[in-house]
């Protein structure tokens, strides 16, 4: 082949020798090379799953607990309590059924210091004066200056020595609660007092069950429900 | 199932709990928290699902309906099951724990419900021989110390109940895979790596009795070791010989043999032993041919940086002030402890024990660098608790009680912890601020949506972690932070899994990089996620499997190597890597083979139809829920004679109530004839226990010189309660009144005469514990409890007596320890009368015995001198006692009967007697040593011979030996 020949076949050579190249590189790099090398060379485990699950199979939704309301409202603790008319006045508070849902509210009416508080009046005082924040607050400052809040209000003054009110002043569910004023209110109100001496209602409010019950905000209807009347045979919940 | 009262201890504190439950035609799921009522259905489907299933595939029909308890005791899900004397199975809510993917994510209750009704077909299928017993003693029989004949008619009523635990856990992981399409251990990345170290590592793999002798207690993994090596052998046997012979072993049909073991033999024409020998042999060719594959491209070159393997560890944290890292860590002979590990030097230096560490991942740590603290959790089997240890002045305090909450990650832009709360089965997201005093909710996932291993960038504007949702599909995910203290928990994928768990995924501390590990090549491998380029990728190719990368400032890495051993620390490169292989799973082969195996995924417990589904829903008591359980001959002994008579159980479901009843009758012509019958029972409720009986017969007083028998009728009424439940702490009070009532001997003492026909007693203690002991112990190594008591006996008069003791223990190396344990009491009243002394003599074991082995703790023992030998108005006491290593056997004995373990111990103690009288004041001294063999029989019965050799001398120079001999049961 002459040297012209060459020159003018030589784009033509090109192009088809890199077609060919092209289609070499194709092929090998589709059919060739084993499925594990085409992952990138990073190579995927092999396993059989097979788990998919959708949230209408579970029908898992927290809140609301029939039955085991159900079982509440028969109890003879609650049916007891039911007959109370603090509790009633209690169940149709709305500072109270507000309340219920507040963790720090339920776990402090299972507090045994806090019933004690309860019997004491300078402590109904400083909730009447919506004071019970200032309590509070001096268990956030230093000793020092705690004493020294302490001594400019009477009521606080009154309790200072009282080692419940003291215990009660480091406690969370107290102080997060102290500066609200639907709180103080409640704790204010004849109808706590009453019931925080009530050993029905301590008992109960200790039970896990119904402080879930409170947090669920299925308390609201305790009342309702009871009043309906609870004496059958509990039914099956579908 | 004797253990329940123990088990709903945590409820000990509280005012005791309403319980509710609402049952289907097999299954009743008990429950006393409303807030876990929304799992109720689900779980009845689960379980009448699964049963659909093992109907068909086992021929088993439940012998009675299935009790389930869900509680929330502990932050991680669990499940277990038991089947002896009724079906029984807890349901622990919690999400699971995903370190290192030793769990599938899929949806749980479905999951826990396919591998715990999988025990209860093991143990409650039953031919026609097994049914036959059942109806003659009225019910399974549960094994009691107190009737040991009990253990024989228990084998008779359930003899597949007593097979070995890598049996039972093996058979229901095997089975939970295939029931879940796939996911479970037979199917996992965790045990594949496990036995592909141990053959990379050439280290020994246990046989079929070594693995319940040592390898469950000595090894880092533990008990999970039992799920381990029982998993793979069952896929083995599929593998090798198919599913359905593995079906026909581990059936309990007619014509089958009653031992598991023999029933193999039967099936496989083989014995057990041969087969495990020719699996670990097949074993090692494929974790060979694996290892290969690995191995056809460049390893990844590690710096090993610690001498020693660590066992379990936590994440881990760079200290470049000391240059070391922080990590918890959990091996064998050492409590689990937040350890610094020198990367200078690779020294372990045990900064801080971790009290309730986790099996895998210790504890959740957290490191502040400005303020030089780590945070850590306690109880991590329980509720947690958060605590702070200073790195400076080696100072730890509790910051919060019972949170139950983990995954810790320190925001240091703010210096809040962040953490992941688990609460009543569902997963929240929760802020701790500074100084750590409360922690506030930032957002409540569904259930089924779990998050974990998070990380909070250096700059402090998002937080990082992987989400899994119902289908157990995991993804790596970022949460802007302060959209997320605004209430919107919305958040951007990084990278989707799949099926995958993104494992401990940290920033870099230039923020540019999220280095953590995954299975996807089938080993767990370290992976970077730039989020410049959004691209993932791999930067290992390690041959176990590497985990928990710790990326440093200089860009180095640093991660933990898994070994035969437990974990290592290594310095690891950082170069993104393009060839790695996938290595191959049994459990894949398994299904290649044998394509059947999609046919065990259960349909969806949706398809249980829920209308029809409840036969019951209300309240739960459980003295309205007594029922008989079993009753069954019994033989006792009453003084010298022998006596035969019959036992019944009656209880509820959860233990809750219950009375046992003996009755029995002495034929001996010798005894007076008012002495010849014998009756007593025992009921409790609650905390409340009521006990009474005529002429009192005990199985022991059969062997042996000490005897407990009376004469008499007597009667018992007690309480005992938990006032602190956090354990291994528990402080527990416990009050008796009762009376005897025509006695001949004193009740507690055998060889003292009764000088008056009828006692009152009335006694009280106040009791604290807080021992603990490493992995590989046999007994508490570490710790002190205390005890206070108080008895009054009123005959003729009041003879109260007071006594107190206090021990110490201190944990030596390889599982030693040494024990100073004294004690001291003094007694009133009229001192020519019995009833005022204190009495002391002997081991105190009896030939045959039920009590506790090292009875030469108790107070009133002193080997060297006779039962009772020693009386005193007032005594002092201190023993000092060295308990030396255990010695564990790898291969002595067979699957149904093996020794354990041995140990020897050495103690001296110094009596004193009648303090404050010189004249009759008396001082003993002895020296002596017991030797302890446990042997297991079928599994659960652990029983242990024990010799022992004491000298005793008195103050004038006198002295005596004795020599005990003591085969304790159950």
């Amino acid at each position: 082949m002459s040297t012209t020949t060459v020159r003018r076949l030589r784009f033509p050579m090109l192009i088809g020798g890199g077609i060919i190249a092209a289609g070499v590189l194709v092929y090998f790099a589709n059919g060739h090379i084993n499925s594990q090398k085409t992952q990138g060379a990073i190579g995927q485990r092999d396993v059989y799953r097979d788990g998919e699950v959708k949230a209408a199979d579970v029908a898992a939704t927290p809140g609301a607990a029939p039955v085991a309301m159900k079982a509440i409202l028969e109890s003879k603790e609650f049916q007891s309590l039911a007959k109370n008319p603090a509790f009633s006045s209690l169940m149709n508070n709305g500072a109270f059924l507000n309340l219920a849902t507040n963790t720090n509210f339920v776990n402090l009416l299972s507090n045994s210091q806090f019933a004690s508080l309860m019997r004491n009046s300078a402590f109904i005082s400083l909730a009447q004066n919506n004071a019970l924040s200032l309590a509070a607050a001096t268990s956030q400052n230093s000793s020092q200056n705690s004493t020294a809040s302490l001594t400019q209000n009477s009521q606080i003054q009154a309790l200072a020595n009282n080692s419940a009110f003291t215990s009660l002043l480091h406690n969370s569910n107290f102080t997060s609660l102290a500066s609200n004023s639907a709180f103080n209110n409640l704790v204010a109100s004849n109808a706590l007092q009453s019931l925080m001496t009530n050993s029905a209602f301590t008992n109960l409010a200790s039970q896990s069950s119904f402080q879930n019950a409170m947090l669920s905000g299925s308390v609201a209807n305790l009342v309702l429900q009871a009043g309906e009347g609870s004496g059958g045979p509990a039914t099956p919940h579908h | 199932m004797a253990g329940l009262l123990l088990f709903l201890a945590p409820l000990g504190c509280q005012a005791r709990p309403k319980i509710f439950i609402q049952s289907s035609e097999h299954i009743e799921v008990l429950y006393y928290s409303p807030a876990h009522e929304y799992l109720v259905t689900h779980l009845i489907r689960s379980y009448e699902n699964a049963l659909n299933f093992e109907r068909n595939l086992f021929h088993f029909t439940p012998s009675r309906k299935v009790s389930v308890l869900i509680e929330d005791f502990g932050d991680f899900g669990h499940g277990a099951a038991g089947t002896v004397p009724s079906n029984f199975i807890s349901v622990g809510i919690a999400p699971f724990s995903y370190t290192y993917e030793t769990l599938p994510a899929n949806e749980r209750m479905t999951w826990i419900m396919n591998h715990e009704s999988i025990h209860v077909v093991m143990g409650d299928n039953a031919n026609d021989l097994d049914r036959r017993f059942r109806s003659l003693f009225f019910g399974k029989v549960a094994p009691t110390d107190q009737d040991p004949v009990s253990m024989v008619y228990s084998s008779l009523t359930s003899p597949r109940h007593y097979s070995t635990r890598w049996y039972h856990e093996g058979i229901a992981a095997f089975m939970e895979t295939w029931m879940s399409g796939g996911l479970g251990r037979a199917m996992g990345g965790y045990d594949e790596m496990v036995f592909r170290s141990m053959v990379r590592d050439e280290a020994y793999i246990y046989d079929v009795v070594g693995l319940e002798a040592e390898g469950t207690a000595a090894d880092f993994q533990t008990g999970a070791n039992s799920y381990l090596y029982g998993t793979r052998f069952m896929t083995w046997l599929a593998y090798t010989f198919g599913p359905d012979k593995l079906l026909a072993w581990v059936t309990r049909g007619e014509k089958t043999r009653r031992y598991f073991g023999a029933r193999f033999a039967q099936v496989y024409g083989m014995g057990m032993e041969t087969a495990w020998q020719k699996w670990i042999a097949d074993e090692r060719r494929w974790q060979e041919s694996n290892l290969q594959d690995i191995r056809k491209y460049p390893l990844t070159a590690v710096e090993r940086l610690s001498g020693r393997a660590l066992g379990s560890v936590s994440r881990a944290y760079y200290d470049s002030r000391q240059n070391v890292i922080y990590a918890g860590t959990r091996y064998p002979g050492h409590l689990a402890n937040i350890a610094a590990i020198h990367l200078d030097t690779g020294k372990i230096e045990e900064l801080k024990d971790v009290k309730g560490p986790g099996l895998y991942y210790v504890t959740s740590l957290a490191w502040d660098p400005q303020a030089r603290k780590l945070y850590y959790t306690s109880d991590n089997n329980d509720w947690r608790d958060l605590n702070v240890y200073d790195v400076e002045t080696h100072h730890s305090r509790r910051l919060l009680r019972d949170i139950p909450t983990g995954d810790l990650a320190f925001d240091s832009r703010d210096r809040s912890l962040w953490g992941v709360r688990h609460n009543n089965g569902l997963s929240s997201l929760v802020e701790i601020a500074a100084p750590y005093q409360e922690f506030k909710g930032l957002h409540d996932f569904e259930y089924g949506t779990d998050l974990f291993d998070i990380d909070v960038s250096p700059d402090g504007l998002y937080l990082t972690g992987s989400v899994s949702d119902l289908s157990g599909k995991q993804k790596l995910v970022r949460f802007a932070i302060d959209k997320l203290r605004q209430g919107d928990a919305s958040f951007e994928v990084l990278y989707d899994f799949q099926y995958n768990t993104p494992g401990n995924f940290v920033y870099s501390p230039d923020g540019r990089y999220l280095c953590g590990s995954s299975y996807r090549t089938g080993v767990s491998n370290l992976f970077r996620y730039d989020f410049e380029t959004k691209k993932m990728d791999v930067i290992s190719n390690a041959e176990t499997g590497l985990f928990r990368p710790l990326p440093l400032a200089d860009g180095s890495l640093i991660a933990f190597e898994y070994t035969s051993q437990g974990f290592i620390p290594v310095r690891v490169p950082t170069k993104a890597l393009e060839d790695v292989s996938a290595v191959k799973y049994l459990g894949a082969a398994l299904l290649s083979k044998y394509p059947e195996l999609r046919s065990w995924k259960l349909t969806t417990p949706a398809s249980i139809n829920s209308e029809s589904l409840l036969t019951r829903a209300g309240a739960y008591d459980p003295l309205h829920e007594v029922q008989l359980i079993s009753a069954y001959p019994i033989v006792q002994g009453y003084k010298s004679t022998a006596a035969a008579g019959m036992r019944a159980e009656f209880a509820d479901r959860l233990r809750l109530a219950g009375i046992n009843v003996d009755a029995g009758f002495s034929p001996d012509p010798n005894l007076p004839a008012i002495e010849r019958a014998h009756a007593s029972f025992d009921a409790h409720l609650w905390d409340w226990k009521f006990s009474g009986a005529y002429n009192y017969a005990d199985f022991y007083d059969l062997f042996g010189p000490t005897k407990v028998s009376r004469k008499g009728e007597q009667v018992k009424l007690g309480h005992s309660q938990f006032l602190i439940y956090d354990m291994p702490r528990t402080l527990s009070l416990e009050w008796n009144v009762g009376g005897y009532f025509d006695l001949d001997r004193l009740p507690e003492y055998q060889n003292v005469s009764a000088t008056v026909r009828n006692l009152m007693e009335a006694s009280a203690s106040l009791k604290y514990s807080n021992l603990s002991r490493a992995q590989g112990a046999v007994d508490d190594e570490k710790g002190s409890e205390w005890g206070v008591y108080g008895r009054m006996y009123y005959a003729n008069g009041g003879f109260p007596r007071l006594w107190a003791n206090y021990d110490r223990g201190f944990l030596l190396p390889s599982n030693s320890s040494f024990w100073l344990r004294t004690s001291a009491g003094k007694s009133f009243g009229d001192f020519t009368s019995p009833f005022a002394s204190f009495y002391f003599g002997a081991f105190g074991n009896n030939y045959i015995d039920h009590a506790a082995i090292s009875r030469y703790r108790e107070y009133y023992s002193f080997p060297g001198v006779a039962i009772d030998a020693i009386s005193a108005r007032s005594f002092g006491k201190v023993l000092g006692e060295y308990n030396l290593p255990p010695l564990r056997f790898r291969r002595f004995g067979t699957t149904w009967a093996y020794v354990n373990w041995t140990r020897l111990t050495v103690f001296s103690s110094g009596l004193f007697t009648n303090l404050s009288s010189p004249a009759i004041r008396g001082y003993y001294a002895n020296l002596g040593t017991q030797l302890d063999f446990r042997v297991v029989l079928f599994t659960y019965l652990n029983t242990t011979i024990s010799g022992g050799y004491a000298r005793a001398i008195d103050q004038n120079g006198h002295t005596s030996g004795e020599y005990m001999v003591s085969l304790r049961i159950l």
